[in-house]
Order: structure tokens, then sequence, then C-alpha cells
């Protein structure tokens, strides 16, 4: 629930009327006036605001459609369970964020959420359940399956036996029986640009394409190709992969099929999840996994299932973990070899977050690697007593892999309860940490915490991007990563040893680092019952838009949200199963508020980062602090789509405000710029058809596909 | 031979009855308790043997795209459907399962079923099982291919056969998702 629409067009009359006839005034002047305009996109970032009705009947449904709906889909409401009280939490959060309602009707929408949306209420979401039964990849038989236990669920440590490959050569040779996009294609993506194969294109991702038939010259000449318009009326946060010709997209938890030359479709694969998922950010599938010409899809169920990528048909559906309990997936699987890696969501439903491995033919689980430290992992004793089976650390993004140490490289999100540290004691590792395990086992490799004892919600699944580059005078194999935290952070990638961390974004937490690269914390730096302002905010500096690195400029480049603050407030929670396990507390009467500055103080801009210093090189202004919503008043414009650079110099970015643009990746010089009338919060990519470089984005509830104009690729 | 005498001739086609709306989708089935009955495990044999059915037919990871995928038959048929189907197959052929075959203005014949189409094009699953769009302005012609694709099996199987086979073919429940 967020946002009041009714109240809205006030607001946004007036904030128009004062912005223009008075441009002069002082913005923050006026900003508590426009704080309920400026909502939800810090908790929700990225949603379009989709206008479902599926709400059960009852007392205050009107209500809380209208005030729900102004900033995100009822998605966001329905999948969650929470007690009362919580429910009363989150509402009273939404309010102080600017949610506008009579005392009255507020106490109606808690009352009405809670009733319908409470802990163990029934299934409300859309779609039949299909039921249960065990994984039939022979089609010969099924029993039901007994639920699964919540204590069997996070049993102490299940790491696979320990790796007796290790030092030894992991060939990359395929089998002879694999065609299509087989893993020795998937390990060379980059020598074949004209296909997209892996979420992040490819295993170092780099978001740089080789391809360079648009210039900085003929950018200008851009047109639009096709569009495809999801079915869909969720958000639309997912990255196609491309495949000898083939695009592959999800929406929601449905597969389809288009050709990437003229977008018309081959097939759709439907599927519904069940519907008592619990959902934190609505119905979102970041992307596929291929291999050989088998799909994998990471339902937000929590189930794994492998399409055929001929003709949509599903070839086995395997439970990765019990929804119920809080396990979601959105990020896209990765494929290594003949396994296929997934992570799971949840970390507001007291999860305990791992990483998996499946085998790419039976569905059959190979290793799991727990991101939360059990008995007798490294790092147990950073938790008190079992804590850490509810402790967090979800894995909601897609990591990277090098080939040469067979490590999968992953960041893991923050500790849980997420804002209430006092529940559990120590830093809690693996959370907000980048980790490194052995794809064959599961076993870690080596780890580096950027938040000890995390209590800011700072989720560090951002992708890392793996480079060999000459660093401080030597070549160095190392990963770059832009943490939701606001740091930069170069890591030597075959050992985890700290390098580099330096702020791209304002921040007050962060006193410097210790040799080991751990970071001190500023005084009064932790979250409180009184609350404490934190830069940045729970969004983070920058978050799940993906980041590039050209090999043509050394340049690291991130989408970054400057200016933004929340003032953390944590309160007791006693875990539930299934209900939200936040530990955020309410705000105090007569606190200080978590606006500082103006609205217009907070903005996004794209930043070029020298990885041997950290060095800001150049910046572009992508997002301002605020703008119209489209549904009423106004809205901070927080997130991004990622950014993909190009063997010709060019870096192509589109923002919340709806600009797309191309810039000079040398310079940030800006090339060309479309509006495309909706948010892109999702990766761009490119791939090559017929003598025609392609470059694809999706904006609003569309995927966007622009090339050169036929006869005039110069 | 041409390629619609050779596929007309080895095709095992069911003539199988889906609605428009399931024209262009897939979905795991419910799931639905089922048991290899004896008949079943015999009928599987005769469907991977002496049938050749995965000449045409795909079940799960195995077998051609040339015919309608029978991964998840069984939940959507009856045996007296699957009967009627197997012993009188060309009763009725729904579009999406007729061969498909376009032939470019350089006389290239390229066999299929066709997934899409639009006034500009058309969307082919090949004979080897490739996904391809083709101009229709770049093609001599494009049609169903008329000859029936599948034999009646009505004098190919005993009548002990027949009854395995359908005890088999109404076994394939699809994914079942866990």
């Amino acid at each position: 629930m967020l946002l009041p629409r009714k109240r809205l067009p006030t607001c946004s009359s007036q904030s128009l009327q004062m912005r223009y006839k008075y441009p002069s005034l002082n913005f923050a002047e006026r900003s508590r006036k426009l704080l309920f305009c400026t909502l939800l996109s810090l908790v929700f970032v990225p949603i379009m605001y989709a206008q479902q009705s599926d709400l059960p009947d009852g007392q205050g449904k009107d209500v809380v459609q209208r005030m729900c709906t102004q900033c995100h889909s009822l998605s966001v409401v329905t999948g969650q369970r929470m007690s009362r009280e919580h429910w009363a939490i989150q509402v009273e959060d939404m309010v102080s964020r600017g949610a506008k309602g009579s005392p009255a009707e507020i106490q109606l929408v808690v009352q009405y959420l809670s009733a319908f949306y409470g802990n163990g209420a029934a299934a409300t979401t859309t779609g039949p359940d299909v039921g249960a039964g065990t994984k039939s990849r022979g089609f010969v038989s099924a029993k039901p399956l007994e639920p699964i236990p919540y204590s069997e669920l996070v049993p102490a440590n299940q790491h696979a036996e320990p790796d007796e490959k290790q030092g030894v050569f992991i060939s990359h040779e395929d089998p002879a029986d694999i065609t299509g996009v087989t893993p020795a294609r998937i390990l060379h993506a980059d020598k074949e640009p004209q296909n997209w194969l892996t979420f992040n294109g490819t295993y170092s991702s780099n978001h740089f394409t080789p391809l360079n038939q648009i210039t900085p010259k003929n950018v200008k000449n851009l047109e639009l190709k096709w569009i495809f318009q999801t079915h869909w009326l969720d958000p639309y946060e997912a990255t196609p992969i491309v495949a000898d010709g083939v695009l592959y997209t999800t929406q929601g938890d449905d597969v389809v099929a288009l050709d990437a030359e003229t977008g018309r479709m081959y097939w759709i694969y439907r599927y519904t999840p069940a519907a008592d998922s619990r959902l934190c950010c609505g119905r979102i599938t970041r992307g596929l996994a291929i291999h050989g010409n088998t799909l994998y899809l990471a339902a937000v169920d929590a189930h794994l299932i492998a399409i055929d990528a001929r003709t949509g048909n599903p070839l086995w559906d395997t439970h990765v973990a019990r929804t119920q309990s809080g396990y979601t997936m959105t990020g896209a699987p990765l494929v290594v070899r003949d396994h296929v890696i997934v992570g799971v969501a949840g970390g507001e439903y007291g999860i305990r977050g791992f990483l998996a491995s499946y085998n790419a033919y039976s569905g059959k689980l190979e290793w799991k690697f727990y991101t939360t430290a059990g008995p007798g992992d490294p790092g147990a004793s950073s938790w008190k007593g079992e804590t850490y089976k509810i402790g967090g650390g979800s894995v909601w993004l897609t990591g990277s892999y090098d080939p040469e140490t067979n490590l999968l490289i992953w960041g893991v999100g923050n500790a849980g309860p997420d804002y209430n540290g006092d529940q559990r004691p120590g830093d809690n590792l693996y959370t907000s940490s980048m980790v490194a395990i052995d794809a064959d086992t599961g076993k870690l490799k080596w780890h580096y915490q950027a938040n000890p004892h995390n209590e800011y919600d700072w989720d560090a699944v951002q992708t890392p991007l793996l480079v060999d580059m000459q660093w401080k005078g030597q070549i160095r194999k190392v990963l770059l990563w832009a943490n939701r935290n606001g740091f930069f952070y170069v890591l030597d990638r075959t050992t985890g040893k700290f390098l580099l961390g330096t702020a791209f974004v304002k921040q007050n937490w962060n006193a410097g680092f210790d040799k080991d690269g751990r970071p001190i914390m500023t005084l009064n730096s932790r979250s409180s019952e009184q609350g404490t302002l934190i830069f940045p905010d729970n969004q983070g500096g920058t978050n799940w838009f993906g980041t590039s690195y050209s090999p043509r400029t050394n340049l690291f480049y991130v989408s970054a949200r400057d200016g933004y603050s929340t003032l953390f407030i944590k309160g007791a929670q006693k875990y539930t199963e299934g209900e939200r396990y936040d530990g955020r507390g309410r705000r105090k009467p007569g606190s200080v508020t978590n606006i500082v500055g103006t609205e217009m103080d907070k903005y996004l801009a794209i930043r070029a980062i020298d990885p041997n210093t950290g060095e800001r090189k150049w910046q572009y202004i992508l997002n301002s602090g605020l703008s119209l919503n489209p549904f009423g008043g106004w809205q901070t414009n927080a997130g991004a789509s990622g950014i993909l650079t190009t063997a010709s110099d060019l870096l192509f970015v589109g923002g919340r405000e709806g600009n797309l643009v191309a810039l000079d990746a040398r310079n940030g010089k800006e090339l060309w710029r479309r509006e495309m009338g909706a948010p892109m919060i999702m990766d761009p990519i490119s791939y090559f058809i017929n003598g025609k470089q392609y470059f694809a984005i999706n904006a609003g509830l569309a995927l966007y596909v622009f090339g050169l104009p036929d006869g005039n690729t110069k | 031979m041409t390629n619609a005498a050779l596929f007309s001739a080895r095709i095992f086609f069911l003539a199988l009855f889906l609605t428009p709306a399931a024209l262009f989708m897939h979905s795991p089935v419910a799931a639905k308790s089922t048991q290899a009955s004896d008949g079943a495990s015999r009928g599987q044999a005769i469907f991977e043997g002496k049938g050749n059915c995965l000449s045409c037919h795909r079940v799960a990871d195995q077998g051609s795209y040339m015919g309608p995928d029978l991964s998840a038959i069984g939940s959507g048929r009856t045996p007296e459907e699957l009967t009627k189907a197997l012993l009188s197959s060309n009763a009725e052929v729904a579009p999406q399962n007729r061969l498909y075959r376009a032939i470019t203005r350089s006389g290239k014949a390229i066999t299929g079923r066709i997934l899409n189409q639009d006034v500009y094009t058309i969307q082919m699953l090949t004979s080897d099982a490739h996904l391809l769009t083709l101009k229709k302005s770049g093609l001599r012609s494009f049609d169903f291919i008329d000859t029936p694709p599948m034999p009646s099996y009505r004098d190919k199987l005993t009548a002990a056969e027949q009854a395995d086979l359908i005890a088999y073919l109404a076994s394939l429940q699809g994914v079942i998702k866990q």
C-alpha cells in the first residue's frame, strides 16, 4: 500500500503552479507539501503502476485500491502477509512518506489489509494454484508432496562434499551430444557479439559489446525497428537474451520467444505461480538462461523450470524453496557448463538465503551454498544462536563467473531483520558481502563483507564486473563493484583482497577502511529507536541497474543515485514464518525528518569512474529530483536502467523520467536522446542480425528495439 | 522423394483438437497422479520402437519436432479420443499440427509447422528444429501440405498393441509442478 490518489491532484496542481509561477522559490519550503507526492519509489522503486483490481471484497477495499495503486501495483500488497501490528507500521511508514488519508481511512486500510493479508491469510493473488506433486521428467508418475517443515528448510549446513577437483583443470569442452547454445559458446560469448547469451551478456558481466556499427557519428540516425508489448500489468523488469536470431524474454513468469529481427512471436509459455507466494516487490522475473536448446526460468514462486527453447514446452519443474515461508526467485539463472545456478530472494521474510546449483538436464539439486554462515562454516561465530537460520542474505541478482578459477562471484543481500541488528548480534557473515564459491561444489573460496552487521537494508547483490586490467602498475585480475551502500570497490577476484573503496555518491556512514578493507563506521551511524539519518537511503547509491566497463576507455560506469537519505528506525519484531520480518520501527513523535536539503538535491547521474583511483571522470545527469507522476502528483526519480557500452565508444542508458540517451563513453557528451514515455529500469542489450546491429531496452511495459535505417548503416 | 512425401511416409500424427486459445501457448498441467502400468510400459516400448513415433513426435526432451509434442497428451484427452486419433488419424487435424511448406523464389523448400503469421511474415518451426521467420514477399508459395501426414495404425498394430500404446499416451501428464 502506498499513496492516496485522490489527494494528489491538489498537490500536483499546486506544485506545478508554484514551480512555474515562482521558479526562484526555495523548493525546501514546499517540500513538506510535496512530500506525499514523492513517495514510494524510495521503497518499491521501479514499478509500473498497474491498476489491477483483484482485491477481495470488504470494507476498505476502495480506499486501499485508491491509495496503493498510486505508486505501485496491487501485487506489491497482495503478495505480502503481515500481522496487524506490522501492517500498521507499514501503513504508517507510507503515510510518513507522504500518503494522505484521514485517521479513519488509515485505520480502515490497516484493518482491511490485516484481515485479508494477515499472517496465515488465504491466497488471494491471481491465478489458480496448480497443486502439488513430484517433479516429473519421465512423465510417468506423480505423488503429492508433504509440506516441508520449516526446520528442514534451514539445516545447519548442507555443503556438498569437499571439492576433489580443486586444482584440477576443468574442461570447458562441449559434450558431443549437445547442440544449440553450448557451454563453450557461453564461455566465449564475447566472441559472438551477434548474440546476447546470458543475462549479463558474458560471464564477466561487463555490459560491453564488441559491436561497432552504431557509432557516435551515426547514432543520430537510430530508428525504431520493432516493439514488443507485454500482455502484463505488473513491472516489466527483464533483460532479454538473444540466441541465433531468437530473442527470449519474460513477462512476469511467462516466457516469450520472438524473432529478433522483426519482433514476431514464435511461442509463449504461460506460467502461473503459486497463489500464496510471498512477494516483497511484485511479480518480477528479470531474465532467463539457456543451455543447448533449453531455457531456464527462475519463477517467482521459487520453482526452477526448464523449457524447450524451440517450442516453449516445459521439460521439468523443480521446487527450489518453500515460497510460503517467504522464498522467491526474481533473478535470472546462470548456466556454467551443466550447472544451472539460481539464488533466492525474500530477505524481508526471515529466509536463510542461498545459491544453489541444479543439473541442466535433470533438474536435480547438485549443491547449495547458504549465505548465512552456519555451524562449521567460516564465520559461523558472526551469528548468535540460531539467528543465522532467519538471517536473510537474499541473492536476487545474477552474479558473474570466472572460468580461470572456476569461481562463481556473487553479491549477497543484507541481513534480516533489515533494520534491527539487535536481534542478530555479530557481523552476520556472509550478508552484504561478495562471495566466491566453487562452481562444481558450492564451497566457499573467499568473501569480502562490505557492511558488517548491516542495518540499512543495503543489499549488496550488485553484479561484479570481472576485469583483467592495468591496475596501479601491474596487470591484475580484479572485480569492479558499485555497491548499494554508495561505495565503488576494487577487489582481487582470485583472493577477495580489498584493493580500493571510494564513495561515488554522498554518504555519511563510512569514515574509512582498515587495512583489511573493513569499513570504519562514523559516529551515530547505527540505526536507533530515535531514528538515524543516513546517506544514501535504503535504495542505495545504486541498485540492480547493471554497470559497465569499457576496455577501450578503461572506465567503469554506474547509474548513481545521489543525495538520497533515510531516517532509519528499528523496532523489535518476532519472527513468524511467512510474515514480513524487517525490524522496521515506528517514527517517534518529534523525531527528525528524513528530508535533508531540497528534493531537487536528489538526482541520478551516469558517472564514469577511473578504477585505479575511484576518481570521477565525468557525469551526465539523467534524472532530476522530481517529475510529474502520470497517476497524479509528483514522484522522485530514483532509478534507471543498466548501462551498455560499445566498441564504438557509445554508452546507452535510460532513466525513470523516460529519457533514453546515447552518450560518448569517453566524455559523457550527449549524442542522441529519445523520450520513451515510460521509465527504463532494466539493462539494455545489443545484438546483430543480417548485417545490422540492434539495440534493445525495455521501457514501461514494452521492449523497444532500435537500429540504423535500412541501406544506411554508415 | 520430396520432403512432403518423405514426411508423410514417416509421420505418426495424432489428430488433436486444441482450442484456438491454446494455439501458441503451453502451460504446465495440473498435477495428476498416474501409475505406470505394465500396459503403459509396453506401450512406451511400442512408441519408441515399432511405432517409430519419436520420428515425428516429441515427449519431454526426446523425439522430433515434426508433429505435435505429446508430453501432456494424456492430461487433455480421453483414451477414447486417443484411440480415435490413432486409428482414424487424419479425420481432424488442427492447423498448428498440419505440415506446412514454404518455397522461396529460388526454389528452396522449407517444411515444418507454422507457429504464427501476419500479412508480411510467417513464423515456422522447421523440420530440422529451427525457429525461422520468412518474408512472404520472398516466397514463391506457402501453404499447408495436403498429403495426410499420419497413417492409420489400425492395421499396423495389433489390438493389444494399440491398447498398450493408448495406455502409455494416457499416462503422459506433462511436467508436474512440485
